[in-house]
């Protein structure tokens, strides 16, 4: 009797629970996605005013650009409002969870397309490519490789970086050693490294954890980390190059400041330090030159990667691309927003001031940096850059490469051995791929 | 009777000592926040780290504050602490009081769950809320940080029964043989005993619904929506972090908290005695 | 017989009508719990406990795959159990040190002559901070080239110490740091330490007893509530903690502080594995509610409720 009514309430509260979850299910399903106030349902009709929302990662000083460019293409548009939201932090859980539930911004900035691509979530952007014969040729080939992913193309492109060396001259001074030049060797970089570095000041950063950034030596070395295709790793990450590469790297690692100064911001490791003088060089894209420039304060010059014997300069590039997701609602107007930014018109606004490079090439020639005396050595690590990085060839390459991580960490932190160290590594890594 | 008043008078002195090193070291971040907020940007990085700026720059406040528009961020914030604060008081008491008072089926459990809802990681529920939310057509509005707060977090439940427990039974026991209902007796006679527990749920409350970041991240989109700690971290990007501004702003926002709990700190702990409840 | 046997039948109804009116009671006071807990907690929960079981990118459809998820954790992923020790590191040092250095604060300030809303205010404002923030202004503080704190060693002659890059002494930092977030903790100690009737201390002055031992045999037992709820609550945010790991270290170096929720986050939002993510959520939670339930269960031994007469 008594348990009966407690069963009475267990089930009582099991049906209102049901009911809830009953009334979530079915309650909007043909309202998934968002309509933003005015926009009309198909919201590419001509007369209606629509209004779009555009993603990016970019804030305050940086999304300056965007907003000019888009300022622009609203002014072109008078039918077309785009919002923008800037997300610095958590981009991808934010992201994620907008497509997961269809809410997604019509427009959002992307980089890692091999993560989301596979749900099917985003726009095949070829489609749009030919549907308005947008001539694909202006654009440098590579940077369209990291575009596309199985195949397809998955957005248009952004801005982009390669990653040179900056060097404080006035530390150089001091210590009396000559400016690296174009071209310089490993040993010779190692050299300088170890001159440069005295109690309180580092030639150079290097932390075992960026694995990312440390791709331009194995592809000079002639090595690489993962075939082609983004299989097989086992054989490759542990080649006889690599284990001279990263003999180096450990070298270089050891002679470095160890600094890490926020995880988070790890493809920025040691701007702060740079800029305080205590580190001689640095590893980076253009993206921190007009700050340090602006502030004045320090003289300083740019080259590029050194290399090994015999090795030749392949750079690595930073960008990412203009994406719209498959649920979209306004997909004609947002496919407008992504030819006008990603185009000539637009990339010429965003570009302006040296803020990135241009994926446009005949922009890009017409901003002179080929020939600027900062950015010439980035614009060379890109004329020899041939490959994708290895998260562009395999989904799960985020999963390998901490494996790697580990490995290397090994190598770095507690003298590992090389070779034994990246043969486990690239065991580990390969079941992951599988 | 000379020498324990003596070292009764050393005993304080080294309290005091004690207590200004401590200070000292807890005000320090504080003090490095409130310096680079005054500081030129090219003075933020230095090799010898300066607390005192050579420079002062209250500028930086108003450049700072004028940057985003942190004034309806502000609103916005109000809106969220003064909307949920009340309701977040009332529920954990009133939901406390049932758990530490009244011994209905299922108790033990369902306290246990209670607490289990505080454990599990708010990264692994965050994407089903999301689409929950959605489909209630809140998204976008400052309900989602609101609601959950306001039907009773499990923090101030537990907090607020750990109080209730210590309150002397008698107490509802004669209420209950006056003839007081279990309404009467949690509103006339526990909720004024619990006041500083109830004020100590309502700042608390504010700092955290004040300070909160991930909520309004996921949920919000649209930028006239943003609290403050979203407003702030628009100083930071992938490439640079804007610190004068990004501190400046972040003092003025720690103003509103910090005044509140210096104004209500007797309430919590100088103003009332319990022993006079107390057998 | 027959009468006896009606009156027992009437008191057992009575006792019924109790009971039922007790869970009516008890019903209504929790409800609005209850019903947050049903409208905005049990939906995510139960999909989240769903998904734990299945692959799941987050942008196409789960594919459901049994237990797999809970095998990988224990045999085919590195970093599931360094994760863990890691975390278990933090926790047991962390928490223990939180409570004691929390109690001795007050306890100082309870004393305090002078200035006491003045300090108080300023043990509590590094919890006023934002988390984010607060973290920033750490990492600063604790950089290996430019951190005052390196700096004010070197002034004194000290060497300078790697607090976030040297891989045996990065968690110990974190749980320094830490500590600066023991505002709300003292702020529930002060409180309780308030409703300590001076009754206790005077009759114990009678007796004899000295400062220390009046602080354990009176104060301690007359705060345990507050001590048990200290445990809890911070033992379970000690499990979750992130943003620290987060902004100062990213869980290295050498992963020395990659916690459990650093690696939870990372399958999720790094990996897209939210199906594996789930599954070690869901791991801890059976773990952090064993570990509740064994600390509420012994409770019954150590903390006293003056309501049961315990501080007597």
């Amino acid at each position: 009797m008594k348990t009966s009514k407690n069963r009475k309430w267990v089930a009582l509260s099991l049906i209102v629970a049901l009911c809830l979850g009953l009334l979530s299910a079915c309650g909007g399903k043909n309202e998934s996605g968002t309509n933003d106030g005015s926009s009309s349902e198909n919201g590419g009709a001509k007369n209606d005013e629509v209004t779009l929302r555009f993603m990016t990662w970019d804030s305050g000083q940086t999304l300056q650009p965007y907003q000019n460019a888009i300022n622009a293409f609203m002014e072109k548009n008078p039918n077309i409002k785009v919002k923008v939201e800037s997300v610095p932090d958590n981009y991808d859980q934010k992201l994620l969870t907008s497509l997961a539930s269809e809410t997604a911004p019509d427009v959002f900035m992307a980089w890692n397309y091999p993560l989301y691509v596979p749900g099917g979530a985003l726009e095949d952007m070829q489609t749009w490519v030919d549907k308005d014969s947008y001539e694909l040729g202006k654009y440098y080939p590579i940077l369209m490789d990291y575009m596309k992913y199985d195949g397809k193309l998955w957005g248009l492109p952004t801005t982009y970086s390669t990653r040179a060396i900056y060097y404080n001259k006035k530390l150089f001074d001091e210590a009396g050693v000559p400016y690296p030049k174009d071209g310089w060797s490993w040993d010779e970089f190692v050299d300088t490294v170890q001159k440069l570095t005295k109690p309180g000041q580092y030639g150079f950063i290097m932390t075992p954890d960026d694995v990312m950034t440390m791709q331009p030596y194995v592809w000079s070395n002639g090595g690489d980390m993962v075939s082609e295709d983004g299989k097989q790793v086992d054989g490759i990450l542990n080649s006889a190059e690599n284990v001279k590469t990263f003999t180096f790297l450990k070298q270089l690692y050891d002679v470095s400041s160890k600094i890490n100064s926020a995880g988070k911001f790890s493809t920025n490791n040691g701007l702060e330090s740079f800029q305080t003088g205590q580190i001689a060089m640095f590893d980076n894209g253009m993206w921190p030159l007009g700050d340090i420039l602006k502030e004045g304060k320090l003289d300083i010059g740019t080259v590029s990667h050194p290399l090994p014997e015999g090795g030749s300069l392949k750079g690595i590039i930073h960008t990412s691309g203009y994406s719209m997701p498959k649920s979209g609602k306004n997909k004609e107007a947002a496919w407008e927003l992504i030819k006008f930014m990603s185009g000539e018109e637009g990339i010429k606004i965003i570009t302006a001031n040296k803020f990135a490079f241009s994926p446009v090439i005949s922009i890009d020639k017409e901003n002179g940096y080929a020939t600027d005396p900062y950015l010439e050595s980035f614009a060379k690590e890109l004329e020899g850059s041939d490959k994708l990085i290895a998260s562009m060839r395999n989904e799960r390459w985020s999963e390998a490469e901490d494996m790697i991580r580990a490995g290397v960490q090994a190598i770095f932190y507690s003298n590992a051995d090389i070779q034994k160290t990246l043969d486990q590594a690239a065991v580990q890594a390969q079941s992951v791929l599988k | 009777m000379h020498t324990i008043q003596r070292n009764k008078r050393t005993q304080s002195i080294v309290f005091m000592v004690l207590i200004i090193l401590l200070a000292a070291a807890f005000l320090f971040p504080i003090a490095w926040m409130m310096s680079t907020a005054v500081k030129a940007p090219e003075d933020i990085f230095t090799p010898k780290p300066q607390l005192i700026p050579d420079s002062w720059h209250f500028d930086n406040f108003g450049e700072a504050w004028n940057a985003q528009p942190f004034g309806r961020f502000l609103l916005n914030t109000l809106i969220v602490v003064g909307v949920s604060t009340p309701f977040a008081m009332l529920s954990a008491t009133m939901v406390a009081f049932g758990f530490a008072r009244i011994n209905f089926w299922g108790r033990n459990a369902l306290f246990l769950l209670v607490i289990g809802t505080m454990v599990i990681p708010w990264d692994v529920t965050a994407i089903p809320l999301y689409i929950e939310y959605n489909k209630l057509g809140l998204i976008n509005t400052l309900w989602p940080m609101i609601l959950p707060g306001a039907f009773g977090s499990a923090f101030f439940i537990f907090l607020a029964r750990q109080f209730i427990m210590g309150v002397p039974r008698d107490l509802d026991e004669a209420a209950e043989i006056d003839g007081c209902n279990r309404w009467r007796i949690y509103w006339s006679i526990i909720l004024p005993l619990c006041k500083p527990i109830v004020v100590v749920i309502g700042v608390f409350h504010f700092v955290w619904c004040w300070n909160e970041f991930l909520t309004p991240l996921i949920f919000i989109n649209d930028q006239s929506m943003y609290t403050l700690p979203l407003g702030i971290n628009l100083f930071k990007n992938a490439f640079n972090i804007e610190y004068e501004k990004l501190m400046a702003v972040s003092c003025l926002s720690v103003l509103f908290p910090a005044t509140l709990f210096y104004f209500t700190q007797d309430l919590i702990l100088g103003g009332i005695s319990l022993s006079g409840v107390k057998k | 017989m027959a009468i006896a046997n009606s009156d027992a039948a009437m008191m057992r109804r009575s006792a019924r009508r109790k009971r039922r009116r007790e869970n009516v009671a008890g019903l209504f006071f929790i409800s609005p719990w209850l019903i947050g807990f049903l409208l905005l907690m049990f939906f995510p929960l139960m999909f989240s406990l769903v998904i734990s079981f299945s692959e799941w990118n987050m942008v196409g459809s789960p594919k459901f795959i049994g237990f797999d998820n809970y095998v990988q954790m224990f045999t085919g992923d590195p970093f599931y159990f360094k994760s863990m020790i890691v975390t278990f590191k933090y926790v047991f040092i962390m928490v223990p040190l939180q409570v004691i250095f929390a109690i001795l604060i007050a306890v100082l300030l309870n004393r305090a002559t002078y200035g006491i809303r003045f300090f108080r205010a300023i043990f509590y404002l590094p919890s006023l901070i934002q988390g984010v923030t607060l973290a920033l202004i750490f990492s600063w503080m604790l950089n290996d080239d430019f951190g005052p704190v390196n700096y004010m060693l070197e002034l004194v002659g000290l060497p300078r110490v790697h607090w976030l890059t040297d891989p045996n002494v990065a968690l110990y930092a974190l749980i320094f740091i830490a500590l600066w977030g023991v505002g709300s903790p003292m702020v529930l100690y002060l409180s309780a330490l308030r409703s300590v009737s001076s009754e206790y201390y005077e009759a114990a002055d009678i007796d004899g007893a000295g400062p220390l031992r009046k602080f354990l045999n009176i104060t301690i037992p007359l705060i345990t509530p507050t001590i048990l709820f200290n445990i809890l609550t911070s033992l379970i945010s000690a499990f979750q903690t992130i943003v620290l790991a987060f902004v100062l270290t990213g869980g290295g170096p050498a992963n020395s502080t990659y916690f459990y929720s650093l690696h939870v986050y990372r399958n999720a939002f790094t990996h897209f594995k939210m199906g594996y993510a789930s599954a070690m959520a869901w791991a801890m939670f059976i773990l952090i509610v064993v570990l509740t339930g064994l600390i509420l269960k012994s409770s019954k031994y150590w903390v006293h409720y003056e309501a049961d007469g315990g501080g007597r």
